[in-house]
């Protein structure tokens, strides 16, 4: 029976389960069952932070430029851990989530939402910017846009949260919070 | 609820006011997002500081390039002086909340949005005052 998460609650970032408890986590079109063995935060601080024109091998952000999506080589994880994250921009940049390269985050049938400077603004604990990375090779990747007509030369991006290490479960056990590591 | 935006420096930097031919389009302290790349947004003028020291004191004029007529300055603050020899400061309590309005067509280069300044009069600018603004952007 899966639990009521309260992932996207509007409070700082807690872990959405105890350790012992059980995961149904969404990836690559399927719902796999974990048991938590193990949880440690990721303080928001300096490693934690990606400076995206850097990381592309830039020196500069063009004026209404765009850094093609990429792998956020720090949030890369090792089989069976998982990271709950939420993020923001530390410039006025706006950052376009995917996961996996192919697969969108916060999509409408039309749109897809972006987080910028200004989403804090209205969600100052940023939980509408919860996302959640599962194992190796299912990274999330980072696209940034510039959205002023004048060229940047920083564009921060930081990251904070939780990393679960994870045994797998055979099968469905009879009580479990499911959360979606992956859009659908 | 009031609205919270960003603040930041005027994005032209540090600006050194030029006497430019007439009609004089002012020079660009500020210029924001057009609604095609991050929806609209609009910006006030929360700070400004000016140093003068061009010998004589200075009106300036802050405001835009007229929608309709590029490179043509309307004036949408009421004239300051910058005094002669003096760090001039007017402080966001001192600042009407005019807003400036990014580009909503007319031009794609987003110009209705641009903070302008002018030194002196349109017909007669004065070269040489330094200004720097602090804007706070609205938008999402």
């Amino acid at each position: 029976m899966p639990e009521l998460s309260g992932i996207y609650d509007s409070g700082p970032i807690q872990p959405v389960i105890k350790i012992g408890e059980n995961l149904s986590i969404w990836t690559q079109g399927k719902w796999d069952y974990y048991k938590a063995k193990f949880i440690e935060p990721i303080p928001r601080s300096s490693p934690m932070i990606l400076e995206a024109i850097t990381a592309s091998g830039a020196v500069i952000l063009a004026a209404n430029g765009t850094i093609t999506k990429r792998v956020v080589a720090f949030l890369a994880l090792n089989d069976k851990e998982f990271l709950h994250l939420r993020w923001e921009p530390l410039d006025d940049v706006e950052g376009v989530l995917w996961e996996q390269a192919g697969t969108g985050r916060f999509i409408t049938r039309s749109v897809q939402a972006r987080v910028t400077r200004f989403t804090a603004a209205r969600d100052p604990y940023l939980s509408s910017t919860t996302f959640f990375i599962l194992g190796m090779n299912r990274d999330m990747n980072l696209e940034v846009r510039n959205p002023n007509p004048v060229v940047i030369a920083v564009a921060r991006f930081v990251f904070w949260g939780y990393r679960y290490l994870l045994d797998v479960l055979p099968t469905t056990p009879p009580v479990y919070t499911s959360i979606p590591a992956e859009g659908m | 609820m009031d609205r919270v935006g960003i603040r930041k420096a005027g994005n032209a930097g540090l600006v050194t006011t030029t006497a430019p031919g007439a009609p004089a389009p002012g020079d660009l302290c500020h210029t924001m997002p057009t609604r095609a790349i991050a929806g609209p947004r609009t910006a006030r003028v929360t700070k400004i500081m000016a140093y003068n020291n061009t010998g004589a004191d200075v009106t300036l004029l802050f405001g835009t390039n007229d929608r309709a007529v590029v490179a043509a300055f309307v004036q949408l603050l009421p004239d300051l002086v910058a005094i002669n020899g003096m760090d001039n400061e007017w402080p966001e309590a001192e600042i009407p909340a005019v807003e400036w309005v990014s580009n909503e067509g007319a031009l794609a280069a987003g110009l209705t949005g641009n903070i302008h300044i002018v030194a002196g009069t349109v017909a007669v600018p004065v070269a040489g005052v330094l200004v720097q603004l602090e804007v706070e952007e609205y938008g999402a």
